[in-house]
């Protein structure tokens, strides 16, 4: 292995040439307007059959509503997130006209010990999203021992809260963000960016959603 | 029209020499029309493009040199074909890349353009078609498509005809099929490809096909003949093709000038 | 198209392999319909993804001087890279051959106490036959890309490297996976067809204990695997099993985080005119200690099986900047009509002509070279402005230099590059042209298989430009 090693290395040539590729952000650099950002967001998340709902302080409410209406049982959710304190102060007891609630769950053990339970029944997962790509209706997630990676993945529905003011123009926008940060905090063991629910076209190239990952991607847009 | 007649060099190609020397000489009384003074070396003879496709760099190589003699000069190099003009302009320098005559490969190669761009953008004639209404399929080789760019120059020229209705077919932008040596090398493949081009060629309705190359048109012709050889007392299913500068030359030459033209036996003519 | 009567074949007509797997390509009716209707769907959607040529050609430049860069610099790069992940906890391996790479893969499933692997989209992985690696000692690996999943059901090879089971219909499909579970009822609607996939398949995700990937760039500065897909299932393999393998090629490696937002933006445009892939991932190391899910091992094996002989040629290198979109088959006259089974290779279209002879060798798969008419549409739309026709030519010129036979190249030039025999060489013909009319319609030749031949003219230009007053010393 270490001889692959050094004879991979032998082989290769070193050219050192050319300066260092120069960016520059693609698009309007003008367009900062929070309205235009935020209905390019909507229009392109729609656009790959993603849900957005504009929220304010009720969001839990919305959450509940939604998922009633799905006849959804479960919200898995991180324990020590950043989202757990309101969700839990502001998770109604009843929803208007569905008889059940989807029943708050955290994500407090590991996954081998919950996996039975994530995968059986009928679940959806909440996240927070570090940022909107209004570009793209992308969603930047920062998966954490707070806030884990299965819930953006094992659940049928994935919920997420998005701060209005953290959209971006472009995921060039927020790379070069986050690169020129002088704090720039260690990358999670799973960065994500997320763009819609599963789909496939592999059987002839005929769009179908929720193949192994999430069916429907609801985003709770607050104010 | 400039002041002073500008001169050009004219390079005839090795197909157009031996199956449409009419297209040649047409292109050379076209650029003599429009104010040129026409210079055709004798000693030319091919480009080299076909041993380069196969792989064969010394050879081709051996050929070009031949070429860099001929074509010596500070002037313009006119070719009627797309094609060999794309050898010249993009890979000559490559083909003598490191080797002594590199400077003059560029040099050649800084001068070599396409006839139908030469014509429309440098001569800009202002001609009157003389011929009857008809409607051409105008086919672009992919070396005029991708590695000129000259299919503006091309539809011009026609478009300023007129009587002439040029169409482009359906998949305009893929090749006929023909690729030099890849006819031979992979027969089946190039002649569904073939099979294409001309199928969508005729769905034009288009009676005459045209085009700056005549490989193309070569395959395209092989194609229609064969079928027709197929259906001996069927109607005509082919369509007459034609390289541009000879249908240019028909349309704009009077009645007069035309008779010099040598008999239109080399092709498409179905008998 | 009415095939003319030959009373013989000569030798020199004689189809090679490659000829026959192309002619065998072409006569599968249903299948070039597929495939063709695929690619026009997808070319269509490229070129919607890109409606401002001049963006696209900055962004073009973009991505082929990242690539550039990387690549004049790989193994400073794999070094940085090495370091970084093995900082991050990601165990780096390094194979030469895909033997090595199969081997390593086996001692890490061996260690983690499997008999199965869930599998992620690798075009890597069917380079290296590890499927079959695999399965010789006795180990299952279960492909999880829908794609995928179809083929391997129906034990066939990929027919593209971005959408394997392109070549198939639905109702194909659907044949296929009666076969294999006659005990449902499977019907051709393609949600259900998923649907069914989804469910038979998430069994098997919540159980299997290692799981294998490709990846589409190392990013040498932060110590990241990116993987990019739509359905999740690559997710699931980097997330559920204890054990993540991911396997590349030492070209995949980028300098910068910064530099992957532009190609991102050309991989997923050029490839399925997506904006962006549904999930894009950047694994930067195994489950950490408070961490609640994520694998407790990530390995990364780096195969070079031939790139870095390819990057240490100037010329070749150029190929390594390939990003995998599949634009180039997408628009190549020869992959439409044939399809990746007509190459008979891992890797098809202008891309597999390139690349193959070089992973295979000459000897097995130089005449790939031939399978092209160098019409330049790959070209045009490569994200990374690969110049294929020219790596192409490359490809036959050392296949010409390795089998040394000039032969009637060699009398052609002499004759060509001799003005005056060649002029009189080619009005000698025109003098028999009457009679050269007619024997070329018999002589057996590849192109009067379907075409008649061209017919010679009674003069030659250089004799009518000298009757005219154009000729000129």
């Amino acid at each position: 292995m270490t001889n692959a090693r050094t004879a991979i290395l032998a082989r290769l040539r070193s050219t050192p040439t050319g300066g260092d590729p120069r960016h520059t952000l693609p698009g309007d650099p003008m367009m900062a307007d929070s309205d235009e950002l935020l209905g390019q967001f909507c229009a392109a998340l729609a656009a790959v059959h993603g849900e957005v709902y504009p929220v304010s302080a009720d969001w839990p409410a919305r959450i509940a509503a939604e998922l009633s209406a799905a006849g959804l049982q479960r919200l898995w959710y991180g324990a020590a997130g950043p989202l757990a304190t309101e969700l839990h102060s502001g998770w109604p007891l009843t929803t208007q006209g569905a008889t059940t609630v989807a029943e708050l769950t955290p994500f407090d053990q590991t996954r081998e010990s919950c996996r039975e339970a994530l995968f059986a029944g009928r679940n959806a997962g909440l996240t927070s999203a570090l940022a909107g790509i209004a570009e793209t209706g992308s969603l930047i997630l920062w998966p954490t021992a707070a806030e884990p990676r299965s819930l953006s993945l094992i659940p049928e529905v994935h919920c997420v809260l998005l701060e209005r003011r953290h959209i971006v123009p472009t995921l060039e926008h927020w790379m070069s963000g986050y690169c020129q940060r002088t704090d720039r905090p260690q990358l999670p063991t799973n960065w994500l960016m997320v763009t819609g629910p599963s789909k496939s076209a592999d059987i002839e190239q005929t769009l179908t959603l929720g193949v192994h990952g999430p069916k429907r991607l609801l985003v709770f847009v607050r104010d | 029209m400039p002041e002073s007649p500008p001169s050009v060099i004219f390079f005839g190609t090795c197909l157009i020499n031996s199956l449409a020397p009419q297209a040649g000489l047409a292109a050379m009384r076209l650029l003599k029309l429009a104010g040129a003074q026409v210079r055709f070396p004798r000693a030319q003879s091919c480009c080299g493009q076909p041993a380069y496709n196969a792989g064969f760099d010394a050879q081709a190589r051996q050929v070009a040199r031949a070429q860099l003699d001929a074509l010596a000069g500070t002037e313009p190099v006119v070719v009627p074909s797309a094609s060999c003009a794309g050898m010249f302009r993009h890979q000559y320098p490559l083909l003598f890349a490191g080797h002594p005559e590199q400077a003059r490969a560029e040099q050649l190669a800084g001068r070599v353009v396409d006839f139908c761009a030469y014509l429309q953008r440098v001569l800009a004639p202002a001609w009157t078609d003389h011929g009857p209404p008809v409607t051409v399929a105008l086919h672009h080789s992919c070396a005029a498509r991708r590695e000129l760019g000259v299919t503006q120059e091309a539809h011009a020229l026609l478009e300023a005809l007129a009587g002439v209705t040029v169409i482009e077919p359906e998949r305009a932008h893929e090749c006929c099929g023909f690729g030099g040596t890849f006819a031979l090398k992979q027969p089946e493949i190039s002649a569904a490809m073939t099979a294409d081009k001309a199928e969508a060629l005729r769905a034009t309705g288009a009676v005459v096909v045209l085009s700056q190359d005549l490989g193309c048109l070569t395959s395209l012709d092989g194609y229609w003949r064969r079928q027709q050889a197929g259906r001996q007392f069927e109607v005509q299913t082919g369509l007459q093709v034609q390289h541009i500068a000879e249908f240019l030359w028909q349309r704009v030459a009077s009645a007069a000038v035309q008779d010099g033209l040598p008999p239109r036996d080399t092709l498409g003519a179905p008998q | 198209m009415k095939p003319v009567q030959r009373r013989f074949q000569p030798p020199w007509s004689r189809p090679s392999s490659l000829q026959q797997r192309l002619r065998t390509a072409l006569a599968r009716q249903p299948v070039r319909r597929n495939i063709a209707r695929a690619m026009n769907g997808l070319v269509d959607k490229r070129r919607a993804a890109f409606p401002d040529a001049q963006t696209l050609e900055a962004l073009r430049d973009q991505g082929q001087a990242i690539r550039d860069q990387a690549l004049d610099h790989l193994p400073t790069l794999l070094r940085e890279l090495e370091a970084n992940c093995t900082a991050n906890g990601i165990q780096v391996h390094w194979a030469e051959t895909p033997a090595e790479a199969n081997a390593q893969v086996l001692d890490i499933v061996r260690a983690a106490g499997a008999d199965a692997v869930l599998k992620g989209k690798s075009m890597v992985s069917e380079e290296i036959g590890l499927n079959a690696a695999l399965a010789a000692a006795g180990i299952e690996a279960l492909e999880t890309d829908l794609g995928e999943w179809i083929i391997q059901l129906a034990g066939e090879a990929p027919a593209h490297i971005v959408a394997p089971a392109v070549h198939l219909s639905r109702q194909e499909v659907a044949a296929r996976f009666r076969t294999h579970f006659p005990e449902l009822e499977i019907g051709e609607d393609i949600a259900d067809l998923t649907a069914l996939a989804r469910g038979l398949l998430r069994d098997r995700f919540a159980r299997m204990r290692v799981g294998v990937t490709g990846v589409n760039f190392l990013v040498a500065e932060t110590g990241s695997l990116c993987l990019i897909e739509n359905e999740g299932n690559g997710r699931l393999c980097t997330t559920l099993p204890e054990v993540h393998i991911a396997i590349t090629g030492i070209e995949k490696v980028i300098a910068r985080l910064d530099q992957l937002p532009p190609l991102l933006r050309l991989l997923t445009r050029s490839a399925t005119g997506q904006p962006a892939t549904t999930y894009v991932n950047l694994i930067s190391g195994p489950r950490r200690t408070s961490e609640r899910d994520g694998p407790h091992e990530v390995h990364l094996i780096l195969l070079d099986h031939g790139r870095a002989r390819m990057q240490a040629d100037p010329e070749q290198r150029a190929i390594l900047r390939c990003i995998r979109c599949g634009a180039c088959m997408n628009h190549c006259p020869v992959y439409t009509r044939v399809g990746g089974h007509g190459y008979g290779t891992v890797y098809p279209g202008p891309l597999g002509a390139v690349l193959e002879p070089r992973l295979q060798g000459l000897q097995l798969q130089g005449e790939l070279a031939e399978a092209s008419s160098l019409c330049g549409a790959c070209a045009e739309v490569c994200p990374v402005r690969i110049p294929l026709p020219q790596l192409i030519r490359r490809v036959r010129r050392d296949q010409r230099a390795r089998q040394a036979r000039p032969g009637l190249w060699s009398l052609w030039s002499r004759l060509q590059a001799r003005p005056l025999q060649a002029r009189r060489f080619t009005r000698a013909l025109a003098g028999l042209a009457p009679a050269l009319n007619v024997a070329l319609r018999w002589l057996p030749s590849p192109w009067t298989r379907s075409r008649e031949p061209p017919r010679l003219a009674r003069q030659t230009l250089a004799d009518l430009a000298e009757q005219e007053g154009f000729a000129d010393d």
